[in-house]
């Protein structure tokens, strides 16, 4: 990429234009709970992810 | 024919005859992708050697213990050098020493199949290293 930017630039770039803040557990506004939850998908992200994300499905925090 | 039985009847056991560890060999694994919107990371040092029986321990200090303990991330190490050991063409071994010396942890970016990947990614270069890039 000529004019681009590297990939963690754009990630943070990418997440903030989403009004994300990267931080610890980000990824529960990225993926459906049901993914994050899943017993074998959920290996891929951490319990922070994993405790958000079951707070947003109970409907406890707002995205 | 299965090859799920046969493996548990020992009847593949020639593979295993000869350990293929002659010593205890050291190797950092690192695993570092982007996935599409998020980052993973993780980095993992680890000892491999000839054992009689799968040995898992580690010299980590208490806080990084903890940490990968709290994340459920330490026994996915294990898996990870067990996915490579034992699947491995030229040094395939069910039993080895493994000792977990040193971990990077990413609070944000860190997860416990992150660590699984950056322990094969270890465990694949001390393989190589033992056969010559097998």
């Amino acid at each position: 990429m000529l004019d681009g930017v590297a990939g963690d630039d754009a990630h943070q770039r990418a997440l903030a234009a989403q009004g994300i803040v990267y931080q610890r557990g980000y990824e529960a506004y990225l993926y459906h709970p049901d993914i994050i939850l899943d017993p074998v998908l959920g290996e891929w992200f951490n319990q922070a992810a994993r405790d958000l994300s079951a707070r947003l499905r109970a409907g406890k925090d707002k995205p | 024919m299965d090859y799920v039985e046969q493996w548990y009847q020992g009847l593949m056991a020639s593979r295993y005859q000869r350990h293929p560890l002659k010593r205890q060999m050291e190797a950092w694994g690192e695993y570092h992708k982007h996935l599409g919107p998020r980052i993973s990371h993780a980095k993992v040092k680890i000892a491999l050697g000839p054992s009689e029986t799968l040995e898992v321990q580690d010299r980590l200090d208490p806080a990084k213990r903890a940490l990968l303990d709290r994340e459920g991330c330490y026994d996915q190490i294990a898996f990870g050098a067990l996915d490579v050991m034992m699947t491995s063409l030229t040094a395939a071994a069910p039993t080895f020493a493994l000792t977990i010396l040193d971990i990077e942890y990413d609070e944000i970016n860190s997860s416990a199949m992150a660590f699984r990947l950056a322990a094969r990614d270890a465990t694949r270069k001390i393989v190589d290293e033992t056969t010559g890039g097998g």
